[in-house]
């Protein structure tokens, strides 16, 4: 920063600036507003009167210094907020500090465009961003290692020591060991808002001590199934640029204006450039008022919006025959008589995953290529053809085109209205415009969070199939494309960057590759790289989130109900999952803790599923915290689920330690995060915590006489081992030591340039990344990364035509898997939500909210103090008139397992029998009962399919998310005393 | 009741021209409602005691109650010439002061029989106003509900009547770019300026008994800094420079092309914040079928911005199929405005250099 020569400029004692603020306030006291001019008028007149017209010329530009001591620092560095909003952060900020303390931030605002053609990126932060400092001075800061007095969450605490706490997690830890093997510890799903370091902290601790870590990102319902299975990855991001790109946008599943503040405006500068923009949601979403089109579907029936433009497209034939035929398989044949893919096993007892074209010309079948998407004859898509077994039998079979095209006979413009609810004349003129329109989509993670949110995604991929709208700039379907090398190896490098720990992962990354290829010739590097992170992903101890939930956690029972399950399947949850063990998809490798272990010691870092978790603050008090003898939170803030920790270990938060942000693919640059200030009290990172614990686990192993613990493998581990390993034998001690290390991975994979050095990061304070690194997720983005142009996915497979790795190696829309079949999801379909918490008549919505990430700024006082500061839900007018209910008053929302009271907010821009609930912490609600107890995050029991290429689970892609809960039925009636009408008080103070 | 005897209208004193004028253009098409500007504001300028209430930068939802609550009904302005007087805004009209009760729920031992929550900071019990309370509620009945946000401050006014009204002479325009300022050691307090604002734009400074304002970040912009809401802004939906630049954003819009309004032009203060109205989303017709028309009633812009609305959303949509047919359009290249700094009328140092 002293580049800039703005760095230390001239101190202002503390002292000084006190004095001046207290010379401002000449006195205090409130009820002084009952003066007014007309009350001035008669009596007050005279005395100032004479003053005024003196003619005396008032010394402006002195008492204006009151104001321009205002305007002082001592120093400023770079800060941001490290990943908390993931793909839309790592906003580069100044960061002022006066007096010791970080006294406000501002955006750099230093942020470039891709080339002069294109908006940059600036300011690039957001109203949280630009608050941060009160966060860091909070009431709801914890400064104190705290050890629990009373019951799990009464708010009884006694201050310890680090030494003291550290000490007994140690021990419970080594108990766990002793009692369940390593499957007793949890370090459940640790957010990456703790920063890129701290999350590597837990991925370093779970991977050497063999714990279980629920993915987070599957725990959260960040995994875009739909996207997953049906080009078999879904980390495929744009930048938000790209938008720029585009002639029609579709947001859906999405609300930008609360969720992606920073780069909004790429959204509305793109309208201004002539892009048509259509927000397709329930609601008049706040998003919406800067959109051209609302297309409002009724909650859960976006695959029916989706399949009637698909269906306008195959009717009006303004689809693009060529890219359907060479991307798709849309004319890969389906026997009629079993709805399976016709296969060279079918036809002469070759490889059942060969599957057949009808060449037009020749009017005979073809092999689809396995290793290409290249078309060498143009393939019939439409008609019923006679395939020959090798038996002697004939089989009629089917394009996948064809039969979509009898599908979507239920899906006109008019069936399909009736479905969803937007006008036919509107799903005419889009489905017309996207045949024709550049088109992007923003796919939001309430996709990811309906129940049949696959099929929502599913249908719109087919639709931009339909129209070939991928593969080329303006077109791409969200903004998660991520180069996070830095914080997963940072997990398991055994040994520094420079001394090679880096070659040796990729030697090992290569192996597999290798293997493959040796196996089957047409497979690609992606497939080999996708396998070599399915092992990462268990020697970290990462394991699908619903299982332990189901055995650990008391949601057996509420994914079991039968009265919940979609209608269609002819099985519970749990019998779809026995079924599913018994073939083998599932192991011993995901089911963790296994079902007949214990859960022991339960660590959060920086993760609140009290909030989070669908149903959690009911189930996890009652069912799995008296399971566990230890529950210990890394924490900057007391979270709801906080107040339920045995011990709480304060830690640094942003700007009080050194870090870097990990981009995504929507705002391409990583930043970095300085330590501005020491952090208060007797906060540490939560890299040197965690390193304390596996210090103290060593040490109290030694004092009670053991040595070895044996991992879920069965291997023997040293305890001594732990901590030397974790800290790199002493190379990696602080956080700084591990941003250094960081900045070196991301060199070693490509992310940085080559020459770049840790201290051109520091004096830059942030870079565009070049690439998105060496490991699954560059393979699934599909495309390189050209820093003088937007970012766009899946080109390799449009122009170089990479396969895609799925089961027919081509974006698969029909699922020829038994499970699917059966239940009526082969095709792209609607299926209406199943009844998850009862016959009740408003289906719930959420998400996100303004002024918060997750529940982060909620228990913050100056950001609070931009809204109701408690927890609303949104109803239609309407129906609240209805029910007789009002605005501000308080309500009841109630299902079949749960209630909750909460304020209405009573508005016309919310779809009739909608409601709508954002993020609030659970210490909000009366009685600590969040709305969120009755979500039941009901995982969809198809996502236990396996045997099937892309039916898969590693690191944040697949398995079922228990997260669903869009569509949760609910009622709502006016609560019997409302303790909220105030109204006889009015206002005490002024007029 | 005619305008206050002994008010300054006469002093010659006290300047109430300016040489320029700086003025702020706010596009309501882009903005988001993210109440960034508010932040970026209440850090710098009202966290001091007595002016925590205040939010000089202020975002609501339109259709609402505004802010401060029914601003638009609280008087003051010029009729005849002269400053009318009007209604204070209460403390919780202008949005209160919520307190929390975090030691309480965190660590009184009382466990899930409390809940965390505001307190009015007026009255010490629940509150049922505060700022924003009515965000995201807007007008229009399903399945044409409309809203959009409208970002507010101090309009430094040409002929600003808070300045009138002053008995005190404590406020006046800066000679050079026209910003208003209270002169906090010649305030006493008296409100004439709050009544007469028909923005209400000024507040009441508790603890000190002066009146505030948005100074228009006067310290940043001695420094060639763009004030905090303007800069911090991240739906870029402002620009900012003097009104007679004839290079600047706010030129260009307000001057030649003619599509940034006053708001309320009426209240004959010549207001220096003007906005793009907004084009709004396509409405649904009687048979529940997609129209071409805009959902928002005209007529509820008008109110807003006179009858020159009508003519500025033609000229917003005649520009943008420019656009769409490759044509290109200056005033759509304004309003996108590929380099961000170029919103800034020069004033584009980085925030780093102190008074």
């Amino acid at each position: 920063m002293n580049k800039m020569g703005t760095n230390l400029v001239e101190a202002v004692a503390a002292a000084e600036i006190d004095q001046n603020r207290r010379n401002f306030m000449k006195s205090s006291g409130a009820g002084v507003l009952s003066l007014s001019m007309s009350s001035l008028a008669s009596g007050l007149v005279p005395g100032f009167v004479s003053e005024a017209l003196a003619g005396t010329k008032p010394q402006y530009y002195k008492w204006e210094d009151i104001y321009r001591k205002e305007w002082k620092w001592d120093k400023v560095t770079w800060g941001s907020h490290l990943n908390i909003c993931w793909p839309q952060g790592s906003c580069k900020f100044y960061v002022y500090v006066r007096n010791g303390i970080v006294w406000r931030e501002e955006q750099a605002a230093q942020m470039p465009a891709c080339n002069s053609d294109y908006v940059d990126y600036n300011p690039l932060g957001c109203q949280k961003g630009s608050a941060f400092n009160n966060n860091l001075y909070g009431d709801e800061r914890v400064k104190y290692p705290l050890k629990r007095a009373g019951k799990r969450g009464e708010g009884k605490w006694q201050r310890t020591t680090w030494d003291q706490a550290t000490e007994e997690i140690a021990d419970s830890i080594i108990d766990s060991f002793l009692s369940q093997g390593s499957d007793g510890f949890i370090l459940d799903a640790p957010h990456v808002h703790a920063g890129s370091i701290a999350w590597g902290a837990g991925f370093r601790m779970t991977y050497l001590m063999d714990g279980v870590c629920p993915d987070i990102n599957v725990d959260i319902g960040d995994t875009y199934m739909g996207a997953f299975h049906t080009f078999g990855k879904m980390h495929l991001g744009y930048s938000a640029d790209n938008l720029l790109d585009s002639e029609l946008i579709f947001m859906t599943c999405s609300n930008w204006s609360y969720t992606y503040p920073s780069s909004y405006h790429f959204m509305t500068e793109a309208r201004y450039k002539g892009a048509e923009v259509v927000v397709v949601a329930p609601d008049f979403s706040p998003t919406t008022p800067a959109c051209d089109i609302h297309a409002p579907v009724r909650v859960g029936t976006d695959a029916a919006f989706w399949l009637g433009l698909c269906q306008v497209m195959i009717e009006e034939k303004l689809f693009n025959r060529q890219f359907v035929s060479e991307q798709t398989d849309l004319p890969l044949l389906v026997r009629m008589d079993n709805g399976k893919f016709l296969s060279a096993a079918d036809i002469d007892g070759g490889n059942p995953k060969q599957f057949y074209l009808f060449d037009e010309k020749a009017g005979a079948l073809v092999k689809a290529k396995r290793g290409s998407l290249k078309l060498e004859v143009l393939p019939a898509l439409e008609g019923t053809f006679a395939a020959k077994f090798q038996d002697g039998k004939t089989v009629q079979v089917q394009p996948v085109f064809q039969r979509i095209k009898e599908h979507l006979k239920d899906y006109t413009p008019e069936k399909a209205s009736a479905k969803c609810g937007v006008p036919a004349s509107l799903i005419r003129e889009l489905g017309r415009k996207v045949a024709t329109k550049r088109t992007s989509s923003y796919i939001g993670f309430t996709s990811a969070k309906s129940y049949h949110g696959d099929l929502f995604e599913r249908s719109l991929l087919l639709a931009m199939a339909l129209s070939g709208n991928w593969g080329k700039p303006g077109t791409g379907f969200y903004c998660w494309s991520y180069s996070d090398d830095n914080m997963l190896f940072l997990g398991v490098l055994e040994k520094p960057t420079v001394q090679g720990g880096m070659l040796d992962l990729h030697n090992m990354a290569e192996s597999f590759q290798k293997r493959l290829a040796e196996a089957d010739p047409d497979a690609t590097d992606e497939m080999g790289n996708i396998e070599f992170m399915k092992v990462v992903t268990g020697v970290v101890g990462l394991v699908p989130p619903a299982f332990w939930l189901y055995h650990h956690a008391g949601y057996d029972k509420l994914w079991n109900n039968p009265a919940w399950t979609d209608p269609a399947l002819k099985k519970s949850f749990g019998g779809y999952y026995k079924e599913a063990v018994e073939k083998g998809w599932w192991t011993s490798e995901h089911i963790r803790p296994a079902p007949d272990k214990t859960p022991q010691v339960y660590m959060l870092l920086s993760q609140n599923p009290m909030r989070r978790k669908r149903s959690g603050a009911k189930l996890f008090p009652e069912v799995l915290f008296p399971k566990l003898k230890m529950i210990f939170a890394l924490e900057v803030r007391m979270s709801s689920s906080a107040m339920y920790a045995d011990i709480v270990l304060p830690c640094a938060w942003y700007y009080e330690k050194h870090e870097m942000t990990t981009p995504c693919s929507g705002n391409p640059f990583f930043t970095m995060v300085d330590r501005a200030v020491p952090p208060p009290g007797e906060c540490k990172e939560e890299w040197a915590s965690v390193a304390l614990i596996m210090k103290k686990i060593g040490e109290r192993a030694v004092a009670r006489g053991l040595t070895e613990f044996t991992d879920h493998y069965g291997k023997k581990r040293r305890y001594d081992e732990l901590y030397k390993k974790f800290t790199m034998d002493g190379q990696l001690m602080t956080n700084e030591d591990c941003l250094k290390e960081m900045v070196e991975i991301n060199k070693a994979v490509g992310v940085f340039a080559k020459d770049y050095t840790y201290e051109d990061f520091r004096k830059d304070g942030s870079t565009r990344f070049l690439s998105l690194g060496a490991g699954v997720s560059a393979y699934a983005h599909g495309n390189n990364i050209d820093i003088t142009k937007p970012i766009f996915p899946l080109r390799w497979h449009v122009e170089d035509k990479k396969v895609f790795p799925t089961h027919t190696r081509r974006a698969q829309f029909y699922f020829d898997h038994d499970w699917y079949i059966e239940a009526g999801e082969a095709l792209p379909t609607h299926k209406e939500t199943p009844q998850m918490g009862g016959d009740h008549p408003f289906k719930v919505t959420g998400g996100h909210p303004r002024v918060s990430i997750h529940s982060m700024h909620l228990t913050n006082a100056h950001i609070s103090r931009l809204h109701r500061s408690q927890p609303v839900v949104h109803m239609n007018d309407k129906d609240a008139a209805e029910l007789g209910i009002k605005d501000s008053e308080m309500v009841k929302m109630f299902n079949d397992f749960a209630d909750c009271e909460i304020m209405a907010r009573v508005s016309p821009s919310v779809q009739p029998k909608q409601c709508i609930v954002y993020f609030w912490d659970a210490y909000q609600y009366k009685d600590w009962k969040p709305y969120d107890i009755m979500l039941i995050g009901m995982p969809k029991a198809l996502h236990l399919a396996g045997g099937y290429e892309q039916f898969r689970y590693y690191f944040m892609n697949g398995s079922p998310a228990p997260v669903t809960d869009r569509g949760v039925r609910v009622s709502i009636q006016k609560l019997a005393s409302n303790q909220n009408n105030l109204a006889a008080l009015g206002s005490v103070i002024g007029g | 009741m005619t305008y206050v005897p002994g008010g300054n209208g006469n002093n010659t004193a006290v300047l109430k021209r300016a040489k320029r004028q700086l003025a702020t253009v706010i596009d309501l098409n882009k903005c988001l409602g993210c109440q960034t500007c508010v932040v970026a504001c209440k850090n710098i300028w009202t966290k001091r005691p007595g002016t925590e209430y205040m939010r000089w930068a202020n975002v609501t939802t339109y259709p609402g109650k505004g802010y401060p609550r029914d601003y638009e009904k609280k008087g003051g302005g010029f009729k005849d010439g002269k400053a009318q007087p009007g209604k204070i805004p209460s403390m919780i009209d202008a949005g209160d002061n919520f307190q929390f009760n975090h030691n309480e729920v965190y660590y009184e031992g009382k466990g899930q029989s409390v809940k965390f929550h505001p307190t009015s900071k007026v009255t010490g019990k629940d509150p049922d106003w505060g700022y924003n309370w009515d965000e995201d509620q807007g007008g229009g009945k399903w399945p044409n509900p409309y809203f959009f946000y409208f970002a507010r401050m101090c309009n430094h006014c040409s002929n600003p009547a808070c300045l009138v009204a002053c008995p005190r002479g404590a406020i006046h325009k800066r000679e050079n770019d026209g910003i208003v300022l209270v002169d906090q050691t010649s305030c006493k307090g008296y409100r004439f300026c709050v009544e007469a604002c028909p923005y209400k734009a000024i507040y009441f400074n508790i603890v000190s008994h002066t009146s505030e304002k948005c100074i228009l970040c006067f310290p940043r912009i001695d420094n060639g800094i763009a004030n905090a809401c303007n800069r911090q802004c991240p739906g870029r939906i402002r620009c900012f420079g003097y009104l007679d630049d004839k290079d600047s954003h706010v030129h260009k819009l307000v001057k030649k092309w003619k599509v940034a309004l006053p708001l309320h032009g009426e209240y004959g203060t010549a207001p220096n914040i003007y906005y793009i109205p907004p084009m709004g989303a396509r409405g649904f017709g009687q048979d529940g079928e997609i129209t071409d028309e805009t959902r928002i009633p005209i007529g509820i812009l008008e109110g807003l911005f006179g009858p020159e609305v009508k003519r500025v959303l033609a000229v917003l949509k005649a520009e943008r199929a420019n656009m769409k047919a490759g044509r290109g359009s200056e005033l759509m290249d304004l309003l996108i405005s590929k380099k961000w700094s170029d919103r800034f009328g020069g004033f584009t140092n980085a925030p780093l250099i102190q008074s």
